[in-house]
């Protein structure tokens, strides 16, 4: 059994996917940098992708749920399939205008 | 395609009657609004968003603007889509700022040309409602008091 902690995994890889991931805004100011890296179990979700970068960074957990994620410009719904190599975005909800 | 200045993210569509951009420079509303002008229209609404000093008992020195521009551009493009879906919209000219914005500067502007006055209200509403919803822009207060805060809407 692969155990998952924090967006590290600990044994079986093959059941590993990875994501780039930039950021904007105060999350990015909470992680220190604008793109990361993240190791997230394969068939992951969208929610559990939230989950694992809040349980990576804890000190982002002030947005915890309320996050917001992309990919190719679209919104993703938390049911939403992660796949290996996706490029995504992630940030606090919009507050422009 | 317009003209563009090397700080902007500047678009516009092929037949020519939406205009978007994202932008460092002040916002010329003169422009904007001449922009949407047309015979075929009876009325053109024009909005601008601009920097409020006083919020409560807070006061604001300044604010940031950041964009995820490439999706920024997309959403808008998508939320006048829906627009044009619901209204006979004619032209949209829309121009966001990013960057430092002092009391008083226009964030956000948007011109609409419609044929009668109520469809271009009610245009420009629901556009600048939805903008406020969706599109990837986050603005942080610089409190007058050295304190800062990333704005978020509440849920």
């Amino acid at each position: 059994m692969t155990v998952w902690i924090a967006g590290r995994i600990s044994e079986n890889m093959t059941d590993s996917i990875q994501v780039t991931v930039r950021c904007f805004a105060g999350l990015k100011e909470k992680i220190g940098k604008p793109e990361f890296s993240l190791v997230l179990p394969s068939g992951c979700s969208c929610a559990t992708f939230k989950e694992q970068l809040v349980a990576f960074y804890p000190e982002t957990s002030v947005y915890s749920s309320r996050l917001l994620v992309a990919r190719n410009g679209s919104y993703l719904n938390d049911a939403d399939l992660i796949n290996d190599r996706d490029e995504l975005a992630c940030f606090p909800p919009v507050s422009g205008g | 395609m317009p003209s563009k200045t090397d700080s902007s993210t500047g678009n516009e569509n092929d037949d020519g009657q939406i205009q978007l951009s994202i932008t460092r420079v002040p916002i010329d509303y003169s422009a904007l609004t001449e922009s949407v002008r047309s015979n075929r229209c009876g009325a053109v609404v024009l909005f601008l968003g601009t920097v409020r000093e006083i919020t409560g008992e807070k006061k604001t020195a300044s604010l940031e603007y950041e964009a995820y521009e490439e999706m920024a551009m997309t959403e808008l493009r998508r939320l006048i889509e829906l627009a044009r879906q619901k209204w006979p919209v004619e032209k949209v000219s829309l121009a966001h700022r990013v960057g430092h914005l002092d009391p008083g500067d226009i964030a956000i502007g948007i011109a609409i040309s419609t044929p009668h006055r109520r469809e271009g209200f009610e245009a420009a509403r629901f556009l600048m409602d939805r903008i406020k919803e969706t599109v990837p822009i986050w603005k942080k207060e610089n409190w007058a008091d050295g304190t800062t805060d990333w704005v978020h809407p509440e849920e």
